[in-house]
């Protein structure tokens, strides 16, 4: 059997990274969630291995440059790279005071390390507890805070990122690798939630533990082991005890002859003693994180420093968040804003690098002041030389990792070379650089690809005819539209203009013009309607997709229900294959699987959907969800973008293929690497899925092989599609 | 009140299998073996009805009754699911001792998996009554996001009630669980009389609720607003961090449903 298809090798901006195997991902991927599961450090590291655990994981799965470490704060073992889970240069960016660097003298570097993790620390669990208990009491913000300070050193000594002697970005993995981050999120047990950035990115690690930890806390106070519920060390062992052992053992620590005793024993020794304190110089030393920002789920946020915002002499140079919301520079006396704090680039790239930490002045403060609030696509497109904006069509030059957010967790998938896509946003970091990620839409899913930087974008992506595009989602000029919503679409004097008539649902109008604008990227349709030109609005992109909503390319038809005969479907979690609808359990076929149909059934009072489909060998029936009542079907599987090709697409051939009168008949020819053939017909049969093409060439007609769909596709190695406009 | 979920189970199960004693003999050890397959990975099926009395391509109509037989299935079916959610009080909980947590997850699959055979089971039948829906309202707030996501589903293939609205209401309170969030949004669409009390579990869950939470509801807000409340969230997000993500999702949502509201 061929290996599968995924020659991607995805470049972060400052390293390589190493190749992701596909096919382990989609067999680990089966569905599992719910709490996290926390090692404690010592057990964790020399524990046992050998788990039945929902993921097989391996150990040290995707951990690559292994380095050591020593059994105190901030360097315990293992470290691996922070690639392929985040961007190092992410990180690096954002996070530079909490990373311990192993290449400085290690004492000096432990006290500056601590004292800065320790700030970090204060202020992100008291931020989590007040956010959650706006009325929580001072006694109890210093009461969790100590409890999680406890568990941060009983998970890991307060480790989380290393900048390593081997100069890669390091991140720390407990309990051979299993263990992700500071809080030690379980590979075997939470790895949709890792492929989300739960593992690599330390504030989306720490609200992970606490999120179980806080609800734990707030259990405590009715169990009966707490004696009241101001006595917070027994809470705090309690909510350590469920976070460690699981919902049901919340009164753990009170048990001495339980096999996890020794867990709870060292918490409360933690708890008690306090160890990190002899590391923390200045206990109220403030952090230049500004942790309210990346607790709120920004993915960039600027350095705060305490100084006085409201005096204009501070304001130059400096990231001014006003309160009506704008961000802003005050350059030449005057606010010169954008909406989004992530859009700050712009302003960057426009005026300079800030100069200064970022300032929160007061309303009083800058009401005399004018501002000027620039759309980010105008700012975006005029400042940054080579950037693609919302609506154009671009050419992935090669197969790039798609990310859940720009640098982010990488999704399990790339963009495929020589696909062209639409933009559908754009974002830019780093003055100089001007690094950019496009989201794209690829396998049904939105996703933000690495698009290179000012000196290299071409490299990655290349701007393309729109005539080449496939799935279009924002119709461009000179396009056919219809009116999707019953009630029609106002037509306006401008986008968000005064009113000039309603085009009613259906209607057909020439696209003259495409806007977009604002925050969601919101887009705007010029038209004429009944001799009268304005724009229809169109739809957003972010915050939820709403552009089929409004308005389709003129003669689309709405996208499927669901997956039919013939059609090829993704799982969205692991599904157990039957030999009838709601029959025998033959085998469970993990999440994210590719199967081909052989045929659907549709039965009882809320249209339960039943997938006919063969895997691993067995051919049987797959649970789709519900289609009537709540429509449940997404929840299941979903249409693949995997297709096959129709009859009369061209293949380009990647390798030489053997010509057979039936699928794995009689040989008939060879046909070389290079070749185009043209498809007459296909079948996919077989244990793996696997696909033939009959084909024509030299006057022969038969049948060639073109990979299989599972476990993995390995259809990219065979051949590759070539539609012909 | 979760920790006293088990005491309910009790109750609950207690009370089913005090009725069908009344109306169906005791099941013989041959017969439950007969019924009910075990399969490995603890993904245990039904037998009955064979391939052979299945009639795929018709859609089959909603049963009115259970025979006696099907009956007896669905016992053994809830007394599986019974025992295992019990296991704490019988001390026959599955024992996994590779990890500390390893126990609690196992007991969460394995109960899930049954959650889901009980599901399939009166699926292909397209038979639902009070106790099937008793049997879902016991789990939408266990402490297991899987256990949750089963009862969930069991919910959703029945005819909506006050109570099962009501207990997925409740359950929702003070959970941790986005996906869990997500899939309930979607169920919670089917019980506009209930709008009120949901529209205060959204706002509770954006304003004080788990982060995560609060980032799903924000962004799956849209089919949940109306022209009554949507006030009150204008109101909800302008008390949020302005910068923050829920608060961006739920001001995208808020002006995406005005402008539905005023035709574009």
């Amino acid at each position: 059997m061929k290996c599968l298809s995924f020659p991607l090798e995805v470049m972060s901006r400052l390293k390589i990274n190493q190749l992701k195997n596909q096919n382990t991902m989609k067999i680990l991927s089966k569905n599992a969630r719910g709490v996290v599961l926390l090692i404690l450090g010592l057990v964790g590291v020399h524990g046992t291995s050998s788990v039945a655990a929902p993921y097989e994981t391996p150990d040290y799965y995707l951990c690559y440059n292994r380095v050591g470490g020593e059994w105190n704060f901030g360097r315990v073992p293992s470290a691996c790279d922070v690639t392929p889970w985040g961007d190092p240069a992410y990180v690096e960016e954002n996070f530079a005071p909490v990373i311990f660097n192993d290449n400085t003298e290690r004492g000096a570097e432990r006290q500056r390390y601590m004292q800065e993790v320790h700030a970090m620390l204060r202020e992100s669990v008291a931020y989590y507890l007040l956010a959650r208990k706006p009325d929580a009491s001072e006694a109890e913000v210093l009461a969790w805070q100590r409890a999680n300070f406890a568990k941060a050193h009983q998970e890991t000594f307060w480790t989380h990122y290393r900048d390593a002697t081997d100069g890669n970005l390091k991140m720390v993995r407990g309990d051979y690798g299993h263990g992700h981050g500071m809080v030690q999120i379980d590979d075997r047990w939470h790895f949709p939630k890792l492929e989300e950035g739960k593992g690599w990115h330390i504030f989306e690690n720490i609200i992970y533990g606490m999120e179980l930890f806080y609800d734990a806390w707030e259990d405590a106070v009715s169990a009966s082991c707490v004696s009241s519920a101001d006595n917070w060390r027994d809470r705090a062992r309690s909510a350590y005890s469920v976070y460690n052992g699981g919902a049901s053992k919340i009164c753990r620590w009170t048990d001495p002859n339980d096999v996890w005793a020794g867990n709870d024993i060292g918490f409360a020794d933690k708890y008690d003693s306090q160890t990190w304190l002899n590391y923390v110089v200045d206990p109220l030393f403030p952090t230049s994180l500004d942790v309210a920002c990346f607790m709120e789920g920004n993915p960039g946020c600027s350095a705060v420093a305490p100084v006085d915002a409201d005096d204009p002499a501070n304001w130059p140079g400096r990231q001014v968040y006003l309160t009506s919301g704008e961000s802003c520079r005050f350059e030449g006396g005057a606010f010169e804003c954008v909406d989004n704090p992530a859009d700050m680039m712009c302003l960057s790239i426009v005026y300079g690098a800030p100069t200064g930490t970022s300032i929160s002045p007061t309303a009083e403060a800058t009401a005399a002041y004018t501002k000027n609030v620039y759309d980010r696509h105008s700012c975006f497109g005029a400042a940054v030389t080579g950037l693609s904006t919302v609506g154009q069509t671009i050419r992935s030059e090669i197969a790039i990792n798609v990310r859940a957010t720009p640098g982010g967790s990488a999704m399990g998938f790339a963009s495929q070379a020589g696909k062209v896509y639409q933009v559908l946003d754009f974002v830019v970091s780093d003055i100089n650089s001007q690094y950019r990620y496009y989201m794209i839409r690829e396998n049904n899913r939105l996703g933000y690809i690495y698009a290179g930087k000012v000196s290299d974008f071409g490299n990655w992506t290349s701007p393309a005819p729109y005539s080449e595009l496939e799935d279009v989602l924002i119709p461009q000029v000179e396009d056919k539209i219809r009116v999707v919503p019953e009630s029609g679409i106002n037509l306006r004097s401008a986008p968000d203009g005064a009113l000039v008539a309603n085009v009613p649902a259906g209607a057909k109008l020439k696209v003259d013009s495409v806007v977009v604008r604002g925050v969601d990227n919101s887009v705007y349709y010029g038209v004429q309607f009944q001799n009268n030109a304005g724009y229809l609005y169109g739809g957003k992109v972010l915050n939820g997709m709403t552009l089929k909503d409004w308005i389709m390319l003129d003669g689309e038809e709405p996208g499927k229900d669901h997956a039919e005969a013939g059609d090829i479907i993704q799982l969205a979690t692991g599904i157990n294959l039957r030999d009838v609808p709601g029959g025998s359990w033959l085998v469970t076929v993990p999440r994210g699987s590719l199967l081909y149909v052989h045929s659907i059934v549709i039965q009882g009072t809320n249209d339960y959907l039943y997938y006919e489909v063969t895997y691993n060998g067995h051919r049987g029936f797959l649970y789709g969800g519900q289609l009537e009542g709540t429509r449940t079907i997404d929840n299941w599987a979903v249409l693949a973008s995997l297709t096959l090709a129709d009859s009369g697409d061209k293949l380009l051939l990647r390798q030489d293929v053997e010509q057979r009168v039936a699928p794995a008949g009689d040989l008939i020819q060879v046909i070389p690497e290079g070749t185009k053939v043209k498809v007459i017909t296909s079948v996919v049969m077989g244990d793996n899925n696997d696909v033939y093409y009959q084909v024509k060439y030299e006057g022969q007609t038969g049948f060639i092989f073109a990979g299989h769909l599972t476990p993995a596709s390995t259809l990219g190695d065979w051949s590759e599609t070539v539609k012909e406009k | 009140m979760k920790y006293l979920y088990s005491l309910i189970v009790v109750v609950v199960f207690a009370s089913i299998f005090w009725g069908m004693r009344s109306e169906v003999p005791a099941v013989s050890e041959a017969v439950e073996k007969k019924s009910v397959l075990s399969s490995t990975g603890g993904s245990p099926s039904l037998q009955e009805p064979s391939a052979a009395d299945l009639e795929l391509d018709r859609a089959v109509t909603r049963q009115q009754q259970l025979t006696k037989g099907e009956l007896q299935a669905r016992e053994l079916l809830a007394r599986g699911i019974s025992d295992l959610a019990n296991c704490h009080q019988t001390y026959s909980c599955p024992q996994d001792f590779s990890d500390p947590r390893a126990s609690d997850i196992k007991q969460g699959r394995m109960l899930a998996d049954k959650l889901e055979e009980y599901a399939d089971f009166h699926r292909q039948r397209d038979y639902f009554d009070e106790e099937s829906a008793e049997v879902a309202r016991t789990f939408l707030d266990h402490p297991d996001g899987f256990v949750q996501e089963a009862a969930i589903d069991l919910v959703s293939m029945q005819a909506p009630s006050e109570a099962n609205g009501h207990a997925l209401i409740n359950a929702l309170k003070d959970g941790y669980d986005a996906k869990v969030m997500e899939q309930a949004m979607k169920e919670l669409q089917r019980y506009p009389g209930l709008q009120p009390e949901i529209d205060q579990l959204l706002a509770e869950s954006l304003q004080t609720g788990s982060f995560y939470v609060a980032q799903e509801v924000a962004l799956n807000i849209l089919p949940h607003l109306n022209a009554e409340n949507v006030q009150m969230f204008e109101q909800v997000v302008s008390g949020l961090p302005q910068h923050s993500v829920r608060a961006k999702a739920l001001k995208s949502n808020i002006r995406e449903f005005r402008l539905r509201q005023s035709g574009g």
